[in-house]
């Protein structure tokens, strides 16, 4: 129990000060005595207060001005001329307040902008003001816990349970270059050795050898990526450095404002580690709940990793273990960490290295993979399978996106194919996550399903999923893809009414673009990040529990969804086979803009057993 | 050649009246003599910018052989390398301050003890360093703390006032205050009324800041009183309030105050004065327990001059000569543009130079 | 480079309004601008330009990726010196 404080508070001021008076509550509700003191008075009437109240503490709050500070500074003379200095704590707040001016004025504290009740009762019964006291606690969330992965729409579900088991079977005892990698890195690699640099022997005598032409000449001729370069020591000794006292300073905040759904992630890959940790902590700062990593897109068509701590000159961010074991270790430990998957050459492999090293999500889907990003459909379904037992080997969820529809695939058949891949997920006894789009899609520019609106459309894909299985739901990837313009304000207003909406339908995550989304003539920057953050903060704040209510129209596409999505899947029934679905059509054509990708055209093999 | 004080205050009328300047005087002046000198602040001193006014300040520059007393944040904002050589729990807003060593010169940022008690402390600290000298800074118009110090030198200028005149009359005013004579024995610790020989009446208060409390005192006066004693601070109304009863009654007595910062904190200095010389002209005599000596005057023409329409401030500047003649004038101790006759200051430190 | 700038993370946008008569006028001045403040490695992220005069917000980099940061290399003479 701590002991009953008098608290002076003294309003420098012509008005009363609202901070002021939330700190008084705060204070009262923590049992202390508290006097507030009418504005204005002059320092000696205060000092006669100080004595008759016997005061402990004294907050006074006024701006700062002209001849200010030599007004606080003959208060805090005359205190200790008058001999109460001992008996009294003085803590000064209000604009432009910082420790330095405190100390300068000769008060035991200050208080700028953002101080918060905790803080102030802190300052008051004599505690150490920590980070704890700024109110924002934040522990990593588990997404799917809530869910039990059971089918609503009961016929649906049994179609999508036959083609997940035919893929199951036809993907067991196949093998590729990729699979045959992740398990070298899954037997012969060591995370433990590797971080004490003890060396693991056999892994890397084995794994060059697996790889493609690049990562092999780097690992027999020490030849880099021609677009990256290795970091200096000084740049590594200086980074520690800049982390650390980072880390010591950082104040996080919060997105959500009553409810605490949806989790919040941004992505992040601007080639540098250096500079992703940069961003990573100013995204955590502003609220970001989850980063998700971005790789350059070669690495998808790349066999196998590079080593060491790269840096690269263009976007994403190279997967070495050094990289990500770095970000990793940047991380606040509320931070939810995804590193994705989905899409290529590497994907099994990509799924052990980050469970190795600390993920806690990952992505994967074949039909995105295959009719989205260049990745041979049977390669990547083979591939796709055993990156999906990997991610339950290592308790990552993932979550299944549906970009093609940016490419012009109808909703209908995206959704199918994320269905597939999640059911398949969830008989091998994993934790998938739905991931429609929220975005201006070439399917609705066409049929115009958002010539009026950007809410039924989007509401009409969360009500279909809803109505099919009990399964979380993580809308991005960033929502409001399509809808942004290089305008800042435009950008982060379209962000943050796409989370709200988000947000009313009920979803579990987002992931939300940079105010630079749009724009494609550098690097995204770091304030285009807190930008977005800001928005959708303030758009959580303006809605609180209220929501937006789409019209009868999302209903009703969401019925049409559902049935068309059932069209698609007995389709894929029919044809008997996914992988052969996916070259016929079945899950996008060529004229909606899913191409079958070529990289890892035939390299699967049979597994000899 | 020795020195007149072992422990001096560099205390300011305002922001920007030249304590920094004053104090990098002093200390490359010990530098170059091979003094081991300490340096701490009662408050915040050496960064870039003002913290108020976002003015550029003078930084201070430290060499070996001196010993700072700082809070533990100005290390890492200090370019030159301090070794801690002592911890000590009194606590600043931005830290802990240390006992620290200079082992390769550069730039300080000081911010020290904000209390009188905690000065003390420090000081005793430092003295137990055996050092040459130890140097106090001053913050903006901070004169409390000082008390601790063996003497001070005040740094005034147009920053306090553009207005020379009125500047040299509160400089005069100060050194008056601060020259007054010394009682040599305790204060109590609250306000006593000694009538007539051993009959003391003690007021339960040590400071003079309502109506109601000089009510209650003045009832005591009489003219049997021989001695007022004043522990604390007296409100400048007061203070003239006190004044008049006294002159309107025909009392005659001796008024003791603890220190002349006392007397320098009730309010307008030359308000102060102008009532004390009424007093003495009355037989009153006015005592300090604690002398606090002025050692002597910096002046400064620099000002923060402030720009309504733009809401900044921008630096300016008085006659320098004639504000240097003008208060050098009024005051006995020596005034001194740090720029042009630094030396001057420094002969003042020592014995048998003035 | 000045040091302030060493702590600009990653890019230094500038936005204002600039009378002009047309979009070009609005892109080339705006670039202008930037050259004029010193910098090099410059970019339009966006301009409205609606009759009156155009909305632009203009972008230097100052720090690209892969780069050697001023932010990573502050060591205390670096923060304090002129």
């Amino acid at each position: 129990m701590t002991e009953i404080k008098k608290v002076l508070l003294a309003p420098l001021d012509p008005v009363h000060d609202i901070g002021l008076k939330m700190i008084r509550r705060g204070l009262e509700e923590a049992g202390h005595k508290t006097y507030l003191l009418p504005p204005d008075l002059p320092v000696e009437e205060i000092i006669q207060e100080i004595i008759d109240k016997e005061a402990g503490t004294v907050l006074i709050s006024r701006t700062l001005g002209y001849g200010v500070a030599e007004l606080l500074s003959r208060f805090v003379d005359l205190v200790d001329a008058s001999g109460l200095r001992d008996k009294v704590t003085l803590g000064i707040g209000g604009m432009a307040v910082r420790p330095e001016l405190a100390a300068e004025l000769g008060f035991d504290a200050g208080f700028g902008p953002g101080t918060t009740v905790e803080q102030a009762v802190a300052f008051v019964e004599g505690r150490e003001i920590s980070k704890e006291d700024t109110g924002v606690k934040k522990d990593k969330q588990d997404i799917t816990s809530s869910y039990s992965y059971k089918f609503i729409n009961k016929s649906m579900g049994n179609k999508l349970e036959q083609v997940a088991g035919q893929i199951r079977k036809w993907a067991k005892d196949k093998t590729s270059p990729g699979v045959k990698r992740a398990v070298a890195r899954e037997e012969l690699w060591d995370v433990g050795r590797w971080r004490n640099r003890k060396g693991n022997d056999e892994f890397d005598k084995e794994y060059p050898h697996l790889c493609g032409e690049q990562p092999k000449n780097y690992y027999l001729k020490g030849e880099l990526h021609p677009k990256t370069r290795r970091f200096t020591r000084e740049e590594v000794i200086a980074l520690e450095e800049f982390l650390q006292e980072t880390k010591e300073r950082i104040m996080l905040s919060k997105v959500q404002h009553v409810k605490s759904r949806p989790v919040i992630f941004n992505q992040y890959g601007t080639g540098c580690p250096f500079m992703d940790i940069g961003h990573i902590k100013a995204s955590e700062a502003w609220g970001a709940d989850g980063v998700v990593h971005f790789d350059p897109s070669w690495g998808a068509r790349t066999e196998g990793f590079f080593d060491g701590f790269l840096t690269h000159q263009e976007d994403g961010t190279v997967i070495t273990p050094a990289n990500l074991n770095r970000i990793h270790g940047a991380l606040e430990p509320s931070t939810l960490w995804q590193v994705r998957a989905h899409r290529g050459l590497n994907t099994p492999e990509t799924v052990i290295l980050a469970g190795k090293l600390g993920a806690d999500m990952t992505k994967i889907n074949m039909c995105y993979g295959s009719l989205g990003a260049g990745t041979d459909p049977e390669r990547l379904t083979v591939d796709g399978y055993h990156a999906i037992r990997y991610a339950i080997q290592y308790g990552m969820s993932f979550d299944v996106v549906t970009n093609e529809e940016l490419a012009g695939v109808p909703a209908h058949k995206a959704f199918a194919g994320m269905l597939i891949v999640s059911t398949l997920g969830v008989m091998l006894g994993g934790k998938p996550i739905l991931q429609p789009l929220f975005a201006y899609s070439p399917e609705a520019m066409v049929g115009e399903q958002m010539e009026g609106n950007y809410v039924d459309f989007n509401a009409a894909k969360i009500y279909a999923l809803k109505n099919i299985i009990d399964a979380p739901i993580w809308p991005g990837a960033p929502i409001g893809f399509l809808t942004q313009t290089e305008d800042r304000v435009q950008s982060a207003m379209s962000t943050g009414l796409h989370a709200c909406l988000a947000s009313s339908l009920g979803v579990d995550a987002i992931s939300i673009a940079s105010s630079d989304e749009a724009y494609s003539g550098g690097p995204i920057s770091v304030p285009s990040k807190t930008d977005t953050l800001k928005a959708v903060q303030e758009g959580f704040r303006f809605f609180g529990s209220t929501g937006i209510s789409p019209s009868g129209k999302a209903e009703q596409w969401g019925e049409r969804l559902v049935s068309e999505i059932d069209k698609v899947i007995d389709d894929v029934l029919q044809t008997g086979d996914f992988v052969q679905a996916l070259y016929d059509g079945n899950l996008g054509t060529r004229e909606e803009g899913a191409y079958p990708g070529r990289a890892g055209r035939d390299t699967v093999e049979h597994t000899v057993t | 050649m020795g020195l007149l004080y072992n422990v001096i205050g560099i205390a300011g009328t305002a922001k920007n009246t030249g304590k920094t300047t004053t104090t990098n005087y002093l200390l490359d002046m010990f530098k170059k003599k091979g003094f081991s000198t300490g340096l701490t602040s009662i408050g915040y001193d050496g960064e870039r910018l003002d913290n108020v006014t976002g003015l550029p300040k003078p930084r201070i520059p430290v060499s070996v052989n001196t010993t700072v007393a700082v809070a533990r944040r100005c290390l890492p904002v200090s370019t030159a390398r301090i070794q801690v050589i002592k911890e000590t729990p009194i606590s600043t807003p931005l830290g802990n301050i240390i006992i620290g060593r200079v082992e390769k010169e550069g730039l300080v940022v000081i911010a020290g003890p904000n209390k009188s008690s905690d000065l003390r402390i420090i000081i005793n600290e430092l003295k137990t360093l055996d050092l040459d000298i130890i140097l106090v800074d001053g913050a903006l118009n901070r004169l409390a703390p000082m008390v601790e110090t063996e003497g001070f030198i005040l740094a005034t200028g147009a920053a306090r006032s553009p207005d020379i005149t009125r500047l040299a009359y509160e400089t005069h005013s100060i050194a008056y205050l601060f020259g007054l004579p010394q009682l040599k024995e305790r204060l109590s610790t609250e306000i006593t009324v000694q009538n007539g020989f051993r009959k003391k009446h003690r007021m339960g208060f040590a400071s003079l800041f309502t109506n109601r409390q000089l009510f209650e005192l003045l009832e005591h006066l009489t003219s049997e009183t021989k001695r007022l004693e004043i522990p604390g601070v007296v409100q400048e109304k007061l203070w003239k309030q006190l004044g008049e009863h006294i002159i309107s009654n025909e009392l005659n007595f001796d008024i003791c105050v603890a220190d002349p910062i006392k007397l320098a904190l009730a309010g307008g200095v030359g308000n102060i004065h102008r009532l004390f010389e009424r007093l003495e002209n009355y037989g009153v005599k006015l005592l300090v327990a604690q002398k606090l000596p002025l050692v002597a005057v910096t002046v400064n023409p620099f000002f923060p001059k402030y720009r309504f329409e733009a809401q900044d401030y921008e630096p300016a500047y008085v006659d320098a000569v004639k504000l240097v003649e003008t208060v050098d004038k009024v005051i006995s101790v020596p005034a001194i543009d740090i720029k042009r006759n630094g030396d001057i200051l420094f002969k003042a430190l020592f014995t048998g130079q003035t | 480079m000045t040091k302030a700038l060493n702590h600009v993370m990653d890019a230094l946008d500038v936005e204002t309004f600039l009378i002009c008569d047309t979009e070009d006028e609005a892109r080339s001045l705006a670039l202008e601008l930037m050259k004029e403040m010193g910098f090099n490695d410059i970019d339009v992220v966006n301009l409205d330009f609606l009759g009156v005069g155009a909305r632009v917000r203009a972008r230097a980099y100052i720090h690209r990726s892969g780069d050697e940061y001023g932010w990573l290399k502050m060591d205390k003479e670096v923060k304090l010196d002129d």
